[in-house]
């Protein structure tokens, strides 16, 4: 018996199977417990409260103190089949103005294409370059930790290989390590060069998560992520939180939570900008996502006692937990929602080729067509429309952008159909979690250029 | 100073005050609607009616009674399909109560079979093949559901079916009548050529009980 359940847990397709008939059976048991009408007002109110929490504390916004000292600065980046980005990235990053001279170490974790010899090349031209190169891939966290032990600097900037800062970006951050407190400090994240839709879509995401959310959630010492593409951190903070969890695939936001658990405070400054590349395919997309909603389940586990817990401020008292629930209410609505759409397609179906098909009302609670439910959805989706539309043209003005006609078509998806991808995403992420497949970061975008965002 | 948890509150329960009379004001408008619509079969009932009298009166139903039972078809139809609209009505409207409107539904539908038993015996015969339905309402019955498809679907089949619903639990006189003439005690129950079946019938079953003019 024990070595069947072994096999059964080897199996990915066994473990699939076991962990869909769960899902399944804990839906059925729920939507057939509660009420669709009751699911649906919950998740709207637990939706609308959180985003009227954080427009009101967006709009209470405060000027940051900042500090005129200019400390010594480390940049760390780490690559992995870079060879597309690299240059670009090494050349943004010697652009930066920073009136002290930064130490740059390049890590390249075994690389199977150009990127050594492109470094090697660029070292030729800026000799201040330090290269470490690893025989074998050993992931992003052992590669930063191993950079920080090499680390001359006062403050760590960790910044992406695919990834362009501004050439102020760095002052602008650096001015707000104005506290021994302050452990990290983001930036402003925008997507380099869109040029499919699934990369305008990103487009938007990013100047609303980057902008108007990192904004809100920083006026509650809130912020979940040091974002990967470039972040600031105190040296001092890193090795006191033992630096970054080398097991982990998403080491931005272990380390985001690691500094929260240690009082240190994560500030964001949305004046320093920074351009990253982004998964040019549905398909790269997805699993990026999964790789970050896994780990968010992962250190969810790690850093469970700060969730509802009071000592850690706004963080552990709302933020924190309620990112977990808007999450867990957007698969249980969606999955709801989908539940019934494939239910009535499959019954469809089997009365086109002829086999039984049963009146929906059948089998199907009436409740999801009500009345109450579709008016209420009308009532709260021209909400959400007004709120998403509101926050986008905050983020638009955070970015210093302004909206252009292409922005249109993915906006509209952006602000319907993308939620269910995402909701997607989540329910995917849990069963992963559940069936224990392997963590892994994915390496390949559709254009097969390494990501590491 | 009141925290921004609060405020968000405060904001968040308007907001939802502001979706309950947005709710209401939709489901106040479909029952109104849906009891207009009750209303003017009722004053076309009225008509019918006085035309059936003319024709008592004048002894003309060779005149009056192909019109009349055009009339007939046309508004059992009607009411069948107003049938449809408050099912979705009482299933779907939370806040607005459906209960007159169901009332009057029932003695308008009571009073339209009583029509065609008169307008039998005054002319003579009809096309229409009635089937009364009973079943219990607000109780959750799958096999009443499931009869009620296989109603559906000889009614779409056959063109000169129609059905006339009851809810068997509905204390109105005229309901209780209609259940004492033919012996209705069980949920569904079906009235077919005057003789009483309980139980789910199925559609082989009812179809072999009456003739069915198939639909072109």
């Amino acid at each position: 018996m024990a070595g069947l359940l072994q096999k059964m847990r080897d199996s990915f397709w066994a473990s699939a199977l076991v962990v869909v008939a769960a899902f399944a059976l804990f839906f059925y048991l729920m939507f057939n417990l509660i009420p669709y009408l009751a699911i649906f007002l919950g998740a709207n109110f637990l939706f609308i409260y959180v985003a009227i929490v954080y427009l009101l504390k967006y709009w209470e916004k405060r000027e940051q103190p900042t500090s005129s000292k200019r400390p010594s600065v480390t940049v760390i980046i780490p690559c992995f089949n870079s060879q597309r980005t690299i240059e670009k990235c090494i050349e943004s990053v010697y652009s930066m103005n920073y009136p002290k001279k930064l130490q740059v170490i390049a890590v390249n974790d075994a690389s199977t294409d150009a990127t050594l010899s492109i470094l090697k090349k660029i070292k030729r031209k800026r000799q201040s370059l330090e290269i470490i190169s690893h025989q074998q891939n050993q992931g992003k966290a052992k590669s930063l930790n191993l950079a920080l032990k090499k680390a001359k600097g006062e403050l760590i900037a960790n910044i992406d290989s695919d990834t362009y800062p501004a050439v102020d970006a760095l002052e602008k951050m650096v001015s707000l390590f104005n506290e021994k407190t302050v452990g990290s400090v983001t930036a402003l994240v925008c997507v380099d060069k869109p040029k499919n839709f699934v990369q305008r879509i990103q487009e938007l995401e990013y100047y609303a998560a980057f902008g108007f959310w990192h904004t809100a959630l920083s006026e509650l010492d809130g912020l979940l992520v040091t974002p990967g593409p470039m972040s600031v951190y105190s040296k001092k903070a890193l090795l006191k939180v033992g630096g970054f969890d080398e097991d982990n695939i998403t080491e931005d936001m272990e380390i985001a939570l690691n500094l929260q658990s240690h009082g240190f405070k994560i500030k964001l400054t949305t004046e320093a900008v920074v351009h990253t590349e982004v998964p040019a395919s549905w398909k790269s997309l997805f699993t990026q996502r999964l790789r970050w909603l896994r780990g968010k389940i992962f250190n969810g586990f790690k850093y469970k006692h700060m969730l509802f817990n009071a000592t850690y401020g706004d963080f552990g008292r709302f933020v924190y937990p309620i990112s977990f629930l808007v999450e867990l209410f957007g698969v249980v609505v969606v999955s709801r929602i989908l539940f019934m759409h494939v239910g009535n397609f499959l019954n469809d179906l089997l009365g086109a080729i002829g086999v039984a098909q049963v009146d929906a009302s059948l089998i199907f609670n009436p409740g999801i067509y009500s009345s109450a439910v579709i008016n209420s959805s009308v009532f709260f989706f021209l909400f959400t429309i007004m709120v998403w539309g509101y926050i986008l043209w905050i983020s638009f003005g955070i970015a210093k952008q302004k909206l252009k006609l292409e922005h249109i078509p993915p906006l509209v998806v952006f602000m319907t159909l993308y939620s269910m991808f995402i909701s997607f995403v989540y329910f995917s992420s849990m069963v992963h979690e559940i069936i224990g497949t392997e963590r892994k970061w994915e390496n390949k975008s559709a254009k097969g250029v390494v990501s590491n965002g | 100073m009141v925290s921004v948890y609060v405020k968000a509150l405060v904001i968040t329960l308007v907001l939802f005050a502001g979706n309950y009379f947005f709710v209401k004001y939709l489901d106040d408008s479909r029952a109104q609607q849906l009891d207009s619509s009750l209303s003017e079969l009722q004053d076309e009932l009225q008509s019918s009616r006085l035309l059936l009298l003319y024709s008592q009166v004048f002894k003309s139903p060779k005149e009056t009674c192909p019109a009349l039972e055009f009339v007939i078809t046309s508004q059992v139809s009607k009411l069948y399909a107003l049938s449809s609209e408050l099912q979705g009505i009482e299933s779907s409207n939370l806040l607005a109560s459906t209960a007159p409107l169901k009332k009057k539904f029932i003695l308008e539908n009571a009073g339209l079979w009583i029509y065609l038993q008169q307008f039998k015996s005054v002319c003579g015969k009809t096309s229409i093949t009635p089937i009364l339905y009973f079943y219990p309402d607000n109780q959750d019955c799958v096999e009443c559901r499931a009869q009620a498809q296989v109603l559906n679907s000889i009614r779409d089949e056959c063109k000169n079916v129609r059905i006339f619903a009851f809810p068997s639990n509905v204390d109105l006189g005229i309901v209780n009548v209609i259940k004492a003439r033919y012996s209705v005690t069980a949920n569904p129950s079906i009235v077919v050529n005057e003789t009483t079946f309980s139980g789910l019938i199925s559609k082989d079953g009812i179809l072999g009980l009456l003739d069915c003019a198939r639909s072109a």
